[in-house]
This record gives C-alpha cells, sequence and structure tokens, in this order.
C-alpha cells in the first residue's frame, strides 16, 4: 500500500516521513536524516525517532480499527517510553516498524523498532499504549 | 574469596516469591511459576509487583549469560530503568513462563526484555524493558 | 556555547520553531507556539512534539548543570524515555515544556520534564528521561 494522504499527519509531512506500509496490525515508515533532524551533538534528535515509533504503532492501530472508526472515534496514546541504543546521522535513512501486541476494545497497545537501513542496525525501541477516550458525559 | 554466582542460584527474594529457573543458556533464560493465593492483589487477579520482580530477574540473570559470570562479578550490572506493561489479567492456579531477551549489551549499558505468557500459549500476559548500567570493573584485589 | 547562543536549541527543535524562554542551574524551560504544521490527521497537535520538546529542555538542562565544556568534551545522549500524554492541544496553542534535572552522576544524568498549554496552564505530559555519559579515555 502506497502512502494514504488520508492517514498522514501534517506533523509526519513536517518531519518528511514516508508511509511505506500499513496493515492491520503493522505499519512501516521511513526517513532519509538531514541537518534539520540533528540535535546538538550532531546525531539524530530523540524526537524524531520517538515521533516515528509512535505513528507508526498509531498507524498500525489505525489500519487494525478501520478508517471509518478512527474517524469517529480517534485514538490517542497516553504513554509511551523508548530505548535509544545507537546514534544515527544525517545521511542515514530510518526504517521504523509498529506491530500491535494487544487490540482491546479501548486499549491499544503495541511496540516499534528503528533501524538504519542497509546494516539494519537496531536505533531504537519503544512502545506505545493507546486508548479510544471516553466520551464526555 | 567470594562465591560466583552459578546458574540456578537466585535471589532470596525471588525464591521466596515461588519462582522458578527452567532454562539458563547464553542469551535465553526461560523462568516459571505457578501463581497462587499468596501472588494476588486486593482485586483478584495477579499482583503486578510478582510479574515485574520476576522479569527484573530474568533480564538480569539474561545479561549475566551473555557478559559471562566472571565479568559479571568483577564489573557487576543493575537495574536503572524499567518500564512494564500489563496487558492480560492472571488467576490463580495460572502456569506462568517468563522469557528473556538481550536487546543490545554494551561497555557500560545493556538493554532487555521479558515477556510472560501462559504455558501453552501465545497472548502475552506482560511485557517488560529493562536498562542496566554496568560498573566500572574493580582492580584486582 | 552558552545558552544565548542560537545553536544551543538543537536543529530540530529550532526547525519545529521552539524557543528558550528562560533557564536556571537545573531547569531549562522552552515554549512553542503550535500551528496546522504540528498537528496529527485528527487536527490535534502531534505528541511528537511535546516529546521532544520535553527530552531537548532536560537535554539542555543537564548541558548547563554540567557545564557547556564537560558537555561538549563527552556529550551527554538520552538512553531512556518515558511519558504519560495527559491531555490534548489544539494548534494555536501555546505550549511550554520545563525540564528539572534530578541528579547527575558519573555515567547517568536523570531528570524530569513537565509540558503545560499556557491558556489554562494545564499539564499535557510529564516525562522521565536517563542520559548515558560516554567515558572519557583512560
Amino acid at each position: 500500500m502506497t502512502q494514504d494522504e488520508d492517514r498522514r499527519s501534517p506533523f509526519l509531512a513536517l518531519v518528511g516521513a514516508t508511509i511505506e506500509e500499513a496493515r492491520e496490525g503493522y505499519a512501516r515508515l521511513s526517513l532519509k536524516l538531514e541537518q534539520k533532524h540533528t540535535n546538538p551533538n550532531g546525531v539524530m534528535h530523540g524526537g524524531v525517532v520517538t515521533t516515528l515509533l509512535d505513528e507508526a504503532l498509531a498507524i498500525a492501530v489505525g489500519a487494525a480499527r478501520g478508517v471509518d472508526a478512527v474517524r469517529a472515534q480517534p485514538h490517542t496514546a497516553i504513554e509511551m517510553n523508548a530505548s535509544f541504543l545507537a546514534a544515527a546521522r544525517e545521511g542515514d535513512e530510518l526504517v521504523v516498524e509498529g506491530t500491535l501486541l494487544k487490540s482491546g476494545r479501548t486499549v491499544f497497545f503495541g511496540e516499534a523498532e528503528a533501524r538504519k537501513r542497509g546494516d539494519n542496525k537496531l536505533i531504537s525501541k519503544g512502545r506505545v499504549t493507546f486508548v479510544i477516550p471516553k466520551r464526555p458525559a | 574469596m567470594v562465591e560466583a554466582h552459578q546458574p540456578g542460584q537466585r535471589s532470596a527474594f525471588v525464591e521466596e516469591i515461588g519462582a522458578e529457573v527452567e532454562e539458563w543458556i547464553e542469551g535465553y533464560v526461560r523462568m516459571g511459576l505457578r501463581v497462587d493465593e499468596r501472588h494476588m492483589n486486593a482485586h483478584g487477579v495477579m499482583h503486578g509487583g510478582v510479574a515485574t520482580t520476576i522479569m527484573d530477574e530474568l533480564t538480569g540473570a539474561l545479561i549475566a549469560s551473555i557478559r559471562g559470570m566472571e565479568v559479571m562479578f568483577a564489573a557487576p550490572h543493575s537495574t536503572v530503568d524499567m518500564s512494564v506493561s500489563f496487558i492480560g489479567g492472571v488467576s490463580i492456579g495460572d502456569d506462568l513462563i517468563f522469557e528473556g531477551r538481550a536487546t543490545r549489551v554494551g561497555r557500560s549499558v545493556a538493554f532487555a526484555e521479558a515477556e510472560v505468557r501462559k504455558r501453552g500459549e501465545d497472548k502475552l500476559v506482560a511485557k517488560g524493558k529493562f536498562t542496566y548500567v554496568i560498573a566500572q570493573p574493580r582492580s584486582a584485589a | 556555547m552558552n545558552p544565548d547562543d542560537p545553536e544551543f536549541v538543537s536543529a530540530f527543535t529550532a526547525f519545529l520553531g521552539v524557543e528558550l524562554a528562560e533557564s536556571g542551574d537545573d531547569f531549562v524551560r522552552l515554549v512553542l507556539d503550535t500551528d496546522d504544521r504540528h498537528t496529527r490527521s485528527e487536527g490535534d497537535v502531534h505528541e511528537g512534539v511535546v516529546l521532544a520538546m520535553m527530552d531537548s529542555a532536560l537535554g539542555m538542562a543537564i548541558r548547563l548543570k554540567r557545564g557547556i565544556e564537560a558537555s561538549t568534551e563527552s556529550p551527554h545522549a538520552t538512553i531512556e524515555m518515558s511519558a504519560s500524554l495527559i491531555r490534548p492541544v489544539q494548534p494555536g496553542e501555546r505550549l511550554i515544556v520545563e525540564g528539572r534535572v534530578s541528579n547527575v552522576g558519573e555515567l547517568l544524568a536523570t531528570g524530569e520534564a513537565e509540558a503545560r498549554r499556557a491558556s489554562d496552564d494545564e499539564v499535557v505530559a510529564v516525562s522521565r528521561l536517563t542520559f548515558v555519559i560516554p567515558n572519557r579515555g583512560g
């Protein structure tokens, strides 16, 4: 499946990531790192990869729930954690895969990995918990 | 002279909880727990702390299996950070298995994960992520 | 490099439009006036914006605590982050993120960061981060 404009967040477009695949319970994004993605150490800013880990999982959940269900009641991340194992630099290409581990009625939970394209080195791994918020009374 | 930590030896606290080491080889550790009334919380499901404790023990043992006992003894590793998600409920009588995987073992920091399932089932019950620091080696006495 | 240096706010946070508001001995406060570029497809601000600011705020606070020289010689790097995302943020809202150092040790530095909405001062997100300080040679 190619980029689905309906699914792409404006922020994801700002960061510059591409959606490579999205299907029930799985999504894959990629991003070519540029100078604008760096931190003062000259390596990829943690916020770039946490955004991608989060988004990959949000898309995986969305693909499992279906476009109509998401539009009617959007899910939202409530909790995330990530480990940063290795540095990525300008010029590197990140591939981020998100996999759903739990798909409930109101709670969704998955894990995502960011790797460098080419040598497949693990850059970051994280988990995100999503809920469908209760409608206000 | 201090005794090296042998495979199969575990923390007094974990022994108290009743967890058993089922397998301990380089890069893979599995532990088991038969859930009984001591492990329950006030709401009738297993207390999260039980799973957390065993996962913590398991990931420590896992990193030890990779680093080697002698190395570990000269420069012990310890948990500095952990994050656990509780996915499914666990009841009295459930037979749980805990398995660990090292994500990365570096020179001063190591990352590992643990997963909990009911024996024979594929579905995850809990998952934990642990970060360890590795002390700087002590010089020989 | 001092807090007034534009490079002090990293390339990525500057790219997002984040600015340094205030800094002290063990804290840094960042602000961002969010707009439509920062949103997710549901319309509210993408939590990635908040996460990035929290990481930066604390990274910068640790930089100030350790001193610019030490931070340049052996730059600390985030190894672990966990965050609770508590309230949504609408585009147009001003985000205020404060990073506060808990401890700087020989190997690790830890701290917390909190994001609030300027309009009602409500907490938007909280997080805890761990940084590793690489060993110098010898």
